[in-house]
């Protein structure tokens, strides 16, 4: 959709420079770019009216600030975290862990997905399990993790790889087996076998499918971590949340959860402009 | 000149849950070199089928396909061995990509090659890549009109462009005997009279042997020197058709206008009718 959308904008004022453009075509054009500035300035308006609304509500008591925490006060928590680097720190253990189960959903998810691929019984056999576990919700098997993993972060690996890995196989395989019969067919032709079927048509037409499929993995995998956190953590965003409530600062806990908002969008950002790079 | 193919009385029976299909029964026929032989046949009848077999993608249920004559016979020796492709051995041996060519019904391009890339992949497939290639590649390329779209996307090109990929991807594999799988139906009429004729030149002047299947009469009658036709499934003989077209310098497109072009269109609509 972003892609879109910026190819629209490059077009828009090529098409409004072109002096070959009618008068009517433009008259569209400004209508339709008003449009979508409104849609912005709206977007924009909730957000700083909440900020404020929340801001001025706790200022004059209408709600209590120690308990719905006000801007001001996790801004200065903020600030004073910043200070001292702390929230760097648990921001940046959050980033390590999400990163990495990602990378082990991304390449393990491909290789089972490749291993199914290739072994229609194996994939016939483990098919019910993988939906099953892909429905189960994970959170019910994170506090067995800590039982058997300890109180660490091997727990909060597993778990969000527990997260995201059923759903990121599934899609994989399902993908992998509806590439056109004909391509496979002419692999064969040439005289290939299996193994060039897959490395010539196979992942290279699941390009596109494996980098959307990334998009949503880098969501799963920061909730997979967060729930990890919550349970076996000394450190990270999941973590400062859980203690923050324990311990009622919930200026703490509000500014981890914008830090999560923020850390949450940029990565589906940086994973959303690879994908317009790499398709 | 020897037999280019021989086809030793094959029969063939797909197996599925709901029963057995008998697609190809008794069939027998020879191919000479350098011969362009058209099979038309009721849709559904076997044809495609029968390229799969000589291709080697299926091994025949009985009988046997001999190829180059010298060839060992493409014999269903494994029942087990349903496809070729499963079983690293054999592909080496006997890779259907050596001595088949095969163009499948739709030109399969894949959209993330650019048309070189496209045209390299069977000699990637078959480790055959070398510099001497290159050069052909190139020349093949120039003389079908191609060279300015050597480094283009097949959505960038026309039906008629993509379907001359497909020739020149399957050409350059050097193999004695085409296998064309109406080739040419997904094209529309016109593009599908220039592209006939196009790729009938292009077989012709590289002296291959063909096998072309369709459902057009008038497409086998102008490119085919004999036509088999085949009865409705399962599929053998019904009976086979020399063409002799008195015209000079012929193409399909010119040879529809040869005198003979008619009864030989009604005698092969006849054979098709009962
Ligand atoms: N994989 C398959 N399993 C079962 N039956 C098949 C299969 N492929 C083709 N057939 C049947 O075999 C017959 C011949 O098919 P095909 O060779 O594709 O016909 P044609 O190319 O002449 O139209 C058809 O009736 C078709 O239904
Ligand atoms: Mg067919």
């Amino acid at each position: 959709m972003n892609k879109k959308n910026q190819n629209n904008k490059s077009s828009y004022i090529e098409q409004i420079n072109n002096p070959n453009t009618s008068q009517a075509h433009k008259l569209y054009l400004l209508t339709h770019y008003k449009r979508l500035k409104r849609i912005r300035f709206l977007q924009i308006l909730i957000i700083i009216s909440f900020i404020a609304f929340w801001e001025i509500a706790t200022y004059f008591k209408i709600i209590d600030s120690f308990v719905f925490s006000s801007p001001s006060r996790f801004i200065k928590t903020f600030i004073k975290m910043s200070m001292d680097g702390s929230i760097f720190y648990h921001t940046g253990i959050t980033l390590s862990e999400t990163f990495l189960s990602f990378a082990i959903v991304v390449v393990v998810g491909i290789l089972i997905a490749v291993l199914l691929w290739w072994n229609d019984s194996i994939a016939k056999v483990v098919e019910p399990y993988l939906v099953v576990l892909n429905s189960l919700p994970k959170s019910a098997l994170a506090p067995v993790f800590i039982v058997w993993l300890g109180n660490n972060m091997k727990t909060i690996i597993v778990c969000a790889v527990s997260v995201a890995i059923f759903g990121n196989i599934i899609n994989l395989f399902t993908a992998f087996n509806e590439v056109e019969e004909g391509k496979v067919k002419l692999i064969r032709t040439l005289g290939g076998n299996k193994k060039d079927i897959l490395v010539k048509v196979i992942l290279p037409s699941n390009i596109p499918v494996i980098i959307s499929n990334m998009k949503v993995n880098i969501g799963a995998s920061l909730v997979g971590v967060i729930i990890g956190e919550f349970l076996a953590a000394k450190a990270g965003l999941g973590y400062l949340i859980i203690y923050g409530s324990q311990v009622f600062q919930l200026d703490l806990v509000i500014m981890s959860v914008v830090i999560l908002c923020i850390v949450a969008t940029g990565l589906y950002q940086l994973l959303a402009l690879f994908e317009r790079k790499y398709t | 000149m020897g037999e280019r193919l021989v086809i030793d009385n094959i029969s063939y029976s797909y197996h599925n849950l709901d029963g057995e299909t008998l697609a190809i029964k008794d069939l027998s026929f020879k191919v000479a070199e350098s011969e362009f032989v058209a099979i038309v046949g009721p849709s559904g009848c076997g044809k495609s089928t029968l390229l799969s077999l000589i291709a080697g993608l299926i091994k025949p249920s009985s009988g046997s396909i001999y190829i180059n004559e010298s060839s060992k016979p493409l014999k269903n020796t494994n029942t087990n061995e349903l496809i070729g492709v499963d079983n690293k051995n054999n592909i080496k041996e006997k890779s259907p990509g050596n001595k088949i060519g095969y163009m499948l019904q739709t030109d399969q391009l894949l959209d993330w090659r650019t048309t070189f890339e496209n045209v390299t992949l069977g000699l990637e497939i078959q480790d055959k890549l070398t510099n001497e290639i290159y050069e052909t590649i190139e020349e093949l390329l120039n003389t079908y009109g191609l060279r300015s779209f050597k480094n283009a996307k097949p959505s960038e090109l026309s039906g008629g462009m993509r379907q001359r990929v497909a020739l020149i991807r399957t050409l350059v594999l050097e193999p004695d005997i085409l296998l064309l799988d109406e080739p040419f139906s997904a094209l529309d009429y016109q593009t599908r009279l220039e592209v006939a004729d196009d790729i009938w030149t292009i077989i012709r002047k590289e002296q291959k042997t063909a096998l072309l299947v369709t459902h057009d009469i008038s497409e086998a009658v102008s490119m085919a020197d004999r036509i088999i036709v085949l009865t409705g499934r399962p599929a053998t003989i019904k009976s086979i058709v020399d063409i002799k077209l008195t015209i000079d310098d012929k193409t399909p497109f010119r040879a529809r206008s040869a005198p003979e072009f008619k009864d030989y269109f009604n005698l092969i609509w006849k054979e098709l009718e009962h």
